[in-house]
């Protein structure tokens, strides 16, 4: 197992988050629009804001991650803040963000309510707007329903374009996991697709989580995957040992 | 460029996630050995520092093959600064070595113009004043303030001044600028010991256009700094246009002194656009898209979103979006779907329950006495209040609304209503207490 862990680490991980790999029809119309406004964003020159909530594992921050890598592709230069993670830190990691020509603020909601933060939001949504940087936001409830503190912010986040990201059924499921696997270069079984959307969790982080060993197992073991390999990946998820590093 | 080839290879060897945060937001200048990478702010360099510099120094010596190749670190960005300020300025060729270019900048948003304001009923006052203002700057009203709820348009008539004396006289110093930069910029002049600069320099404008004063509120040396800067405005004849989220005297922590000042001009209200107006701004913003917009569909999202223009311009876009990805043409039912997941939570967040435990919360009594059979005054006003916003909130029938209360009948809730229109006409602290309920309510 230790050699294992280690060959594992060696590996190629995910190949990232991208546009191709979100393509399950109900949110077809986001993904239209983020690649639009991801191939404008170095321009600068037009703002652009659009708001994606949804509950966990619907792809917020997935559109994020792919609308970044799009941008940056085009010559953008872009970030993506998780606020969850700055939450301690306080909104020092805002400053001068609106010079960038893309940026993404994920997890709105992490710090909706807070005075300090919210001031710092609504002056960078201010900044970005009058720069002509495209901003993309994060939120799990819908914007109308965050517990904000100032009506200013909370017009502003409703500005842009909302979309509300719709929970995968078990169609969407299986096809955004063979998404993945494909752009991951292995090929999904579909008995092991089968066992997967029986047995398996329904949130999609923890499917991934899922494929994620499934990949590094195949490329380790150099076989094609299995409902065992698959089994074990389930378990393995379940009890909390198959997160992805970082 | 070397720098995309460190990034590729970073992207391989980095979660995206840190890649994400950290490495893509950094800028570089590739000069003479030298790679500079600008953070967009301390943070940012500081946990780059920390934590990616190393990997990116090597990175950058096996790549390019020169070991001795230097990677630095630095705050900014070279793209122009919109802030006008004399400190930030500094700052900006302190850290980019990028002066910004063509010195002093306005601030002003191009688009905010008069002719792309709609003027209705509810913004009519204000708009005549702003003209007012525009065509005799320094004379007519002095200062202006223009004050009402998020999203009614009193940034654009404020930048509106600004954009018409601008094309009057292209050389005039007309300067826009949110009230909490003008703090920040007077943080960092403190900090730079550059506050005769700072003085200087707000006070050699022509035409101040300060937007949200109100958050000016609460700090004490900002408003001293404000007061003197306004004073000396105003003795030179120097226009000042003022915008603030409600009545300037209910702001709490301004200054009694600023209040006062502010009031010697002309204060005007500008009020939530009734339906007529929404449409007419929902079908310009549409033709400003290049777009057209059938009246039906105008009156659909003008009727469904009742709270204010950025909402409007939200559903707006998002309609727009939908048919952009479908490629057919915009009709009631397509908005209907694009809209669906906003209209049913407005719908949802709108109930009886909601305008209920709004209403009493607002007056500090209880739901149960709305409901009960209480005939105090201080009862029976919110609760008269709270069936009128009922109606006019949501599409319950007048016997549901009095069953919700306490099962009165719906004679009673239509003589609420008809009592609530009087009040509203008569006096003025009960319109105000309900139109700011509906906002609380929509928006």
């Amino acid at each position: 197992m230790e050699r294992d862990a280690q060959l594992v680490l060696a590996l190629p991980a995910d190949p990232g988050a991208t546009f191709e790999t979100f393509t399950t029809p109900p949110n077809e119309a986001v993904v239209h629009h983020l690649t639009a406004l991801a191939a404008g964003a170095h321009q600068g020159d037009t703002p652009c804001q659009v708001l994606l909530w949804g509950p966990r594992g619907t792809g917020k921050t997935h559109l994020q991650q792919a609308f970044c890598r799009a941008a940056a592709e085009h010559g953008a230069r872009v970030a993506l803040v998780p606020l969850t993670e700055f939450t301690q830190t306080g909104p020092a990691m805002l400053e001068g963000l609106e010079a960038l020509d893309g940026l993404c603020l994920d997890d709105i909601d992490a710090v909706a309510g807070d005075p300090d933060w919210e001031i710092g939001l609504f002056s960078l949504i201010n900044a970005a707007r009058e720069r002509g940087a495209t901003l993309v936001l994060g939120s799990t409830p819908p914007p109308r329903s965050l517990p904000l503190r100032l009506p200013d912010l909370a017009s502003r986040l409703l500005w842009g374009t909302v979309f509300g990201l719709d929970a995968l059924d078990d169609a969407g499921r299986s096809h955004a996991l063979r998404a993945h696997a494909r752009a991951r270069g292995f090929h999904l079984p579909d008995e092991v697709l089968a066992y997967l959307m029986r047995q398996g969790p329904r949130d999609m982080h923890a499917l991934m989580a899922v494929l994620g060993i499934l990949d590094r197992q195949s490329l380790v073991r150099k076989r094609r995957i299995t409902v065992p390999m698959a089994r074990e990946a389930l378990t393995r998820v379940i009890h909390g040992k198959g997160r992805e590093p970082g | 460029m070397i720098w995309n080839q460190c990034v590729a290879r970073l992207e391989r060897e980095l979660p995206e996630k840190q890649l994400n945060t950290w490495i893509r937001p950094l800028q570089p200048v590739e000069e003479d050995r030298v790679l500079r990478l600008y953070a967009p702010n301390p943070f940012v360099m500081d946990w780059v520092r920390e934590h990616y510099l190393t990997l990116i120094s090597d990175l950058v010596s096996e790549l390019s093959g020169d070991p001795d190749i230097k990677v630095e670190l630095g705050i900014g960005s070279s793209r122009a600064s919109a802030r006008p300020s004399a400190t930030h300025a500094k700052k900006q060729v302190k850290a980019s070595d990028t002066p910004p270019k063509g010195g002093f900048s306005s601030g002003l948003v191009p688009g905010y113009t008069f002719e792309s304001f709609v003027e209705g009923k509810s913004n009519q006052l204000a708009h005549a004043a702003a003209l007012q203002v525009a065509a005799n700057p320094g004379r007519a009203y002095n200062p202006l303030l223009i004050y009402g709820g998020v999203g009614l348009g009193k940034t654009h008539l404020m930048q509106a001044i600004g954009h018409r004396i601008l094309a009057d006289r292209p050389e005039a110093r007309v300067l826009y600028v949110r009230s909490e930069r003008f703090v920040a910029d007077m943080v960092k002049a403190l900090q730079h010991h550059a506050m005769n600069d700072f003085k200087h320099f707000y006070r050699s404008i022509e035409v101040l256009l300060v937007d949200d004063i109100q958050f000016i509120a609460g700090k004490d040396r900002s408003q001293e700094e404000f007061f003197h800067t306004f004073n000396e405005l105003l003795e030179q004849h120097h226009q000042i246009v003022l915008t603030c989220d409600r009545y300037p005297k209910e702001v709490d922590g301004l200054e009694e002194r600023l209040k006062s000042r502010f009031s010697w001009g002309l204060t005007q209200a500008i009020e939530p656009p009734e339906l007529e107006t929404r449409v007419a701004i929902l079908q310009r913003k549409a033709q400003e898209a290049g777009r057209e917009l059938e009246i039906d569909v105008a009156f659909f999202i003008g009727q469904s979103i009742r709270s204010h223009v950025r909402d409007l311009e939200g559903a707006l876009n998002k309609v727009l979006a939908y048919a952009d990805f479908r490629g057919c043409p915009i009709t009631v039912e397509m908005a209907k779907e694009a809209l669906r997941d906003q209209l049913a939570v407005q719908n949802k967040l709108i109930s009886l329950d909601g305008i209920q435990r709004t209403v009493a919360e607002y007056y500090n009594i209880r739901v149960a006495d709305l409901l009960s059979k209480r005939r105090t005054r201080s009862i029976t006003r919110p609760r008269q209040i709270a069936m009128a916003l009922a109606r006019e909130l949501t599409n319950h029938s007048l016997p549901e609304i009095g069953d919700a209360f306490g099962g009165r009948d719906h004679t009673t809730v239509l003589h609420a209503c008809e009592r609530v229109k009087e009040l509203r006409a008569t006096d003025h602290s009960v319109d105000e207490d309900y139109t700011h309920l509906i906002r609380i309510l929509t928006s």
